[in-house]
């Protein structure tokens, strides 16, 4: 059976048509079927789910008003903490991690009267665009499990797409949410750089993370975006600006809107099919009254060099926490003692945690970050990407001049096998061009589902707009999507 | 990359590898950097770096919150997850001879 979008179900919970129990039980049943073939949870938080069911449905008894999210289940990526419930950042060094407090994010939607069903599965650290490099073992693609749903926010992708919720959180450092949103024919945010607090996530890269939605439609991603969006005192780089109404936009007239297509995203690399859907939905859009106009983002190609530099030395920065002292995995090393001139027995447990604790990637951008912010490498490295990086931005600047917001596709392929890119994690980094550019420039941006494949492999349509012109951004999305359905 | 570069920049990280992870992590960092080397074509000369985005842009938007007291993690709730605690603190193997 589909399962109903967020604004049809929350509707129903609070007109008392249907139990947030009866959701509740529903949303364990189709975990239990489909959970073992596509690994999108990695824990199932039962017990709370079922409270959380049973308190709202005794809000409504006492007569009080419910919340924009009454009874939605909404499943959550797990980088983000959840009070008593595990969180392990699908990595062994937090197998049996268990934090002391809620992400804001985590907070905004319990007071919304969400359902909080469990924590979804992910690349380790949110470093990955496959799922591949989870502790626990990649989600798989619920048009064919023997693909990728990508990643790094797989999980949180797979639960939306295979119907087992109709929302869920991920978060987006160069693409971890529009990329596996594009591959499982979700809908999928990524909202402005400060639009949401990150207070509770686990970080990753500070100047680019960013947490957002995942729906079944675009209206639904709205909804959440403006119950989890705002100020928060917890987050310094969250933007003070008030928000906008982001679900009012979603049918908004988009006739007139100035959009641009950027040449470089359509060059060499870029899959013919997935070519063809999105070229059929610019044109869709541009007989509804859109003016399509070709614009330049000339420094596309410098985007995955860029962050590739960028993101691995803020992570080698972030990830220095976990040293096997205040939480997670400790390992004592106890043989590699004499190998350290000083404080022998504590270097030893260090390096032996962090070697047992993080997997290949991990220890892949670690070193690779560490590296480009060693003296004698700084400049030539970190320094020279962050220029490019203004370069990148540059190109958004002028771009954005002429038009206001940009379509091209999320990812240059569908939604590729498992094992295909392991061996190669330069492949791997390069499956990611055309999201990391929004990334560096810190811009929103969103996919939406267009065409499938001739194999029935998901496309998306990625929407880009200027900084906190989500409204803009959500306008054109759900436009496509009503063409699309009509 | 060669092995002794690893080894020097593994222990910056405080990463303890194997041998074999050297072996096989001085091959990809390689492969990496020629790839990140690409950027030198472009001239950067006159360009200044991007930190923050959006924040450094908006800092006039921005404001201190008020200095007041607010209750944080319990002394308890911040040890409970601890490998190891002992007399109410975060107990590490020892690091002085």
């Amino acid at each position: 059976m589909k399962i109903a979008s967020v604004i049809e179900l929350a509707d129903r919970v609070r007109r008392g048509e249907i139990s947030a129990v009866a959701v509740a039980e529903d949303t364990l049943a189709r975990i239990d079927r489909d959970n073992g073939q596509l690994n999108a949870f990695l824990t199932v938080a039962r017990t709370e789910l079922l409270e959380q069911a049973r308190a709202i449905d005794d809000k409504r008894a006492r007569g009080q008003a419910l919340g924009p999210l009454a009874g939605v289940p909404i499943a959550l990526k797990d980088a983000l903490c959840t009070r008593g419930i595990r969180t392990t950042c699908a990595s062994k060094m937090l197998g049996e991690y268990v934090p002391p407090y809620d992400a804001t994010v985590v907070s905004r939607l319990r007071a919304a009267d969400a359902l909080l069903p469990g924590k979804t599965n992910m690349d380790e650290f949110a470093m990955g665009s496959s799922n591949e490099n989870s502790a626990f073992g990649p989600a798989r693609n619920p048009h064919d499990r023997e693909r990728t749903p990508g990643g790094s926010s797989g999980g949180s992708a797979v639960a939306v797409a295979s119907g087992m919720t109709p929302a869920s959180l991920g978060s987006d450092t160069g693409g971890s949410i529009r990329q596996p949103a594009a591959f499982t024919g979700a809908v999928g945010v990524k909202p402005t750089y400060g639009r949401v607090s990150r207070f509770g996530l686990v970080a990753f890269a500070s100047s680019l993370d960013q947490i957002g939605p995942f729906a079944s439609d675009v209206r639904g991603a709205a909804r959440v975006l403006s119950v989890i969006a705002g100020a928060d005192g917890r987050d310094a780089t969250c933007l003070p600006a008030p928000c906008d109404d982001y679900e009012g936009a979603c049918g908004k007239a988009v006739r007139g809107l100035r959009v641009g297509v950027p040449e470089e995203y359509f060059t060499g690399g870029l899959d013919p099919e997935v070519e063809a859907s999105v070229r059929a939905a610019i044109a869709r859009l541009e007989s509804d009254g859109v003016a399509i106009k070709k614009v330049h983002l000339a420094h596309t190609r410098h985007a995955v060099a860029t962050y590739y530099v960028i993101a691995t030395a803020e992570a080698s920065s972030n990830l220095a926490r976990f040293d096997g002292v205040r939480y997670g995995l400790r390992v004592t090393g106890a043989e590699e003692h004499g190998k350290h001139a000083q404080g022998g027995a504590l270097r030893a447990m260090y390096g032996a945690t962090r070697d047992t604790g993080f997997g290949d990637e991990v220890k892949r951008r670690i070193l690779l970050g560490t590296f480009v912010l060693s003296a004698g490498y700084y400049d030539a490295y970190y320094l020279k990407a962050q220029k490019v990086r203004t370069l990148i931005r540059r190109d958004f600047d002028r771009a954005f001049g002429e038009v206001d917001a940009i379509v091209c596709p999320t990812s240059p392929t569908p939604a590729f096998k498992l094992g295909e890119k392991t061996s190669d994690p330069l492949a791997m980094y390069l499956s990611d061009v055309y999201t990391l550019p929004a990334s560096l420039a810190g811009l929103p941006a969103m996919s939406v589902p267009c065409a499938p494949t001739t194999a029935g492999l998901p496309v998306g349509l990625q929407v880009i707009a200027p900084v906190l012109k989500e409204t803009t951004m959500f306008a054109l999305a759900a436009a496509w999507e009503a063409a699309r359905a009509s | 990359m060669d092995k002794a570069q690893i080894h020097h920049v593994a222990e910056l990280a405080e990463l303890s590898l194997t041998e074999v992870e050297e072996q096989r992590l001085a091959v990809e960092m390689s492969a990496i950097l020629t790839y990140v080397a690409e950027l030198d074509a472009l001239d950067t000369s006159d360009v200044p770096p991007t930190m923050q985005t959006i924040a450094a842009d908006r800092e006039p938007e921005r404001s201190w919150r008020s200095d007041e007291v607010r209750p944080g993690l319990s002394h308890e709730d911040a040890l409970a997850q601890a490998p190891s605690v002992e007399h109410e603190g975060f107990s590490v193997p020892s690091f002085v001879e």
